[in-house]
């Protein structure tokens, strides 16, 4: 007689028992959404947002910036600046790529002179790399064309990570599209074209590895569908929430947005070969003429803030004591009439068919009208955008740059120094012996203190000089699901995920 | 017939070759450089300049358009200057997705389209015909994104029924864009049935059927509904024809990975092999559709059958 309830007893036990564990054993999905496909997965390719989102991932670089964007270490764990243009790095030992091969010097040697022969669209990034030397197995020697103070900076993004060469080798054109071999906490599994990328976790990982067993990285182009997936539970992470979904995720119950500040700023140039604005007053007036304020509250609906100057205050080097331009219309009248245009002029500015942009062109109209500039709005797509700033077309133009990169020089030197003019990124034609020397120095100074006063004399110059009308930098809000921790924001917008989990 | 189908497929051939060179031109002759697409604000110019010679753009015109025709022959696209994947691998890739998508819709346009417009010709200024009618109108007029929008708010936040985006796995990720996307064709095909059917019933064979003493039902569907059917047949193949090259702003809206959006993208980024070889596959299949669409009418109409003989 008691036999049979113990059976059923130890019956119903072993079931339960089956089904806890499974329910432990189940497998963790992150899903993230953002807003398109990724080019490519080859680090060495395409250099654009969404890849790169990706490619953190599965690639790693020698050095990282951290949350805070200080530089820590990565595939190198120590490195040291042996003379003036020799450094050092002492790379992580027990390292494998996802293909099984043991991640040695010869990867990292392999790895840039694939960036430098490509070329990699960010192989100027190394430029100034002129060899790599191997040591031993576990050490390299850049050498540098000339001292380099923000090399650290520079190897830490994402486009000079180090793949493996015979993954490389076998998969040859297909490198970056149906094969992605790294040494990063995630390993490539699938990517369906449009759709989404799939990652797995490496179990083997040499660091702290991925709190989730799968990633899913979505492509959602339409903003509010992307925000909307939150609320449908589609995605867990949602980048870029647009201005106008992230108020109405905001009072979601469940969800959490998350906003920090990014690199990326926008900037009317002028074209300061041209008249009216080779004069240095009407460049000043017309940056006392804008109210960014009024751009940022009302177009960014505050997704951005004012900045006085050129860099955005997270990079290295900004001088947190700079004084910008106000909004001051009788000041801006003032120095026009002084530069000999009491009656103000007729002019125009291009922007390409992005609508915040467009926005922001048609409020400046506005405010130079108040001065007496007639501003023509020009829209104008992208490629002929680029091509046609670059060749000197425009009177003035919106634009973006990101200091990808989180340093002073990377800010400043391709936009303001004469030999940058042009494609390289001088598109406002600004040259300035002194600017141009200040930034010379600048890269080549080690000592952080000197560095950072140079660039402190750079700046103040610059915002002087005025080539650009100065404006604001971005924010990014990433919403996501209540349950998701630990989510550090990358202030250039490429999140690495491993540290997240589900609660 | 086979003679008739083997003659339209070889005049394909000529049809072919002139969207080939137009396209080419469109491409290269409108402003913009792929290579400065490619690198961004930030390009140094001998950079810029090799990246050009690699991807052959100092070429003249007529040598890289000889260099394209003489892989394409052999359906060898080449690889997106971006991606560097295979234009004919991407195709392969996207073409499923448009392809379900637009069967979807078509099969919802001629479920719903037909029958409304049959029943709406057979009772014409009713109540019902008046009510199709005017839906058909909103159905036509009604913008896709905005339609998107609203089938995700009620259908996938309010309700829950039917994820909001994605092709991730089911046949629930199809619904609302097939009925987005459907909407539009269904409303079509109704009004198309319908004007056409209301023709067919002022014929004089429909008045002898009539008079016979057939039933009004049979005279609808074996007298009417079949020569009514010809222009309805044309007019879903080219809606299906044009639903293949895809359906850009539906499938944006429902991040659906179909071909419609990658071409655009393409053509922004001033893709050329990419672009070139989606319109090659476009017409290609444009023109297929409206074989099969011909043929049909064989079937339809036995007069028309005689002279494809």
């Amino acid at each position: 007689m008691l036999r049979k309830p113990l059976l059923m007893f130890s019956f119903v036990f072993v079931l339960l028992a089956a089904v806890v564990s499974v329910g432990l054993a189940q497998p963790v999905t992150l899903t993230v959404a953002q807003g398109a496909d990724p080019v490519t997965l080859d680090p060495h390719g395409q250099n654009d947002q969404p890849s790169a989102r990706v490619r953190v991932q599965i690639f790693e670089t020698l050095v990282n910036h951290d949350a805070n964007l200080e530089i820590v270490p990565g595939l190198a764990r120590s490195w040291e600046q042996i003379d003036e243009t020799t450094w050092e790095f002492k790379l992580q030992e027990n390292v494998t790529f996802h293909n099984g091969d043991p991640f040695t010097a010869n990867d990292v040697t392999y790895s840039f002179e694939r960036i430098k022969t490509l070329p990699s669209p960010a192989a100027y990034l190394i430029e100034v790399v002129t060899d790599v030397e191997v040591v031993d197995d576990y050490t390299v020697r850049l050498k540098l064309e000339y001292p380099f103070a923000p090399i650290l900076a520079h190897l830490a993004h994402p486009s000079n990570a180090i793949v493996n060469q015979r993954s490389v080798e076998e998969a040859g054109d297909n490198f970056g599209s149906s094969v992605a071999v790294g040494t990063g906490p995630f390993i490539f599994e699938d990517w369906v074209s449009g759709s989404h990328v799939e990652l797995s976790k490496n179990v083997d990982y040499w660091g702290e590895p991925a709190k989730v067993d799968r990633l899913i990285i979505r492509s959602i182009p339409e903003n509010t569908v992307r925000a909307i997936e939150l609320e449908t539970g589609g995605a867990d992470i949602v980048y870029n929430v647009a201005p106008m979904d992230e108020l109405r995720l905001a009072g979601t119950p469940g969800i959490k947005l998350d906003k920090y500040e990014a690199l990326s700023t926008t900037y009317v140039g002028f074209n300061v070969q041209k008249a009216p604005f080779d004069n240095v007053l009407v460049r000043q007036a017309i940056n006392y003429a804008l109210d960014v304020e009024a751009a940022v509250d009302y177009i960014y609906t505050g997704q951005a803030a004012q900045i006085p100057g050129p860099l955005p205050p997270r990079v290295w080097g900004f001088d947190p004591d700079l004084e910008g331009y106000d909004f001051d219309i009788e000041k801006a009248k003032a120095l026009l009439a002084e530069a000999g245009y009491p009656d103000g002029f007729k002019t125009t500015i291009w922007t390409n068919d992005n609508p915040t942009r467009m926005e922001v062109a048609e409020l400046f109209q506005a405010n130079l009208a108040e001065i007496g500039i007639d501003v023509d709005i020009q829209i104008i797509p992208w490629a002929t955008y680029l091509a046609d700033t670059a060749a000197g077309k425009h009177d003035m133009f919106i634009l973006g740059w990101g200091t990808v990169t989180a340093d002073a020089d990377y800010g400043l030197y391709a936009l303001f120094h004469s030999s940058q003019i042009g494609d390289p990124g001088n598109r406002s034609f600004y040259a300035n012996d002194r600017v141009d020397e200040l930034l010379d120095l600048g890269r080549r100074e080690t000592d952080v203190e000197k560095r950072r006063a140079i660039y402190s004399e750079v700046q103040k110059l610059i915002i002087e000089e005025a080539p650009w009308a100065f404006l604001l930098v971005t924010s990014e809000v990433n919403g996501m699901q209540e349950n998701i921790e630990g989510f550090v924001p990358h202030p250039a917008g490429h999140h690495k995920l491993a540290s997240v989990y589900k609660k | 017939m086979w003679r008739y189908i083997l003659r339209r497929l070889v005049m394909l051939i000529p049809v072919l070759f002139g969207i080939s060179i137009f396209v080419f031109l469109l491409m290269h002759l409108t402003p913009g450089d792929p290579a400065l697409l490619m690198l961004g604000e930030h390009a140094p110019t001998a950079q810029l300049e090799a990246l050009r010679e690699e991807l052959g753009l100092n070429d003249s015109l007529p040598v890289q358009y000889w260099n394209w025709l003489k892989r394409a022959v052999r359906f060898d696209f080449g690889r997106s200057l971006r991606s560097k994947k295979l234009v004919t691998r991407e195709i392969l890739d996207r073409l499923p997705a448009t392809a379900q998508l637009a069967t979807a819709a078509v099969g919802i346009s001629i479920i719903i389209g037909v029958p409304v417009g049959i029943i709406s010709a057979a009772r014409p200024n009713s109540w019902f015909d008046n009510i199709a009618m005017i839906g058909a109108l909103t159905g036509v007029g009604m913008p896709a994104f905005w339609q998107g929008i609203m089938l995700i708010l009620v259908f996938s936040v309010s309700l829950g029924w039917f994820p909001s985006s994605g092709r991730m796995g089911g046949w629930q990720y199809l619904v609302l864009p097939a009925v987005t996307l459907g909407t539009a064709a269904t409303a079509s095909v109704a009004r198309m049935t319908r004007s056409s059917m209301l023709e067919v019933l002022q014929q004089d064979y429909i008045r002898t059927a009539r008079s016979k003493g057939l039933p009004r039902r049979a005279v609808i569907l074996v007298h009417g509904l079949r020569n009514a059917l010809i222009p309805v047949v044309t007019m879903i193949g080219l809606q299906f024809g044009g639903l293949m090259s895809g359906a850009v702003l539906t499938e944006t809206i429902f991040a659906w990975p179909g071909i419609g959006r990658m071409v655009v993208e393409a053509i922004n980024n001033k893709d050329f092999p990419l672009v070139q070889g989606t319109i090659m596959t476009f017409a290609l299949l444009y023109a297929l559709v409206n074989l099969v669409v011909d043929v049909l009418y064989a079937f339809l109409d036995p007069r028309l059958r005689v002279r494809y003989e």
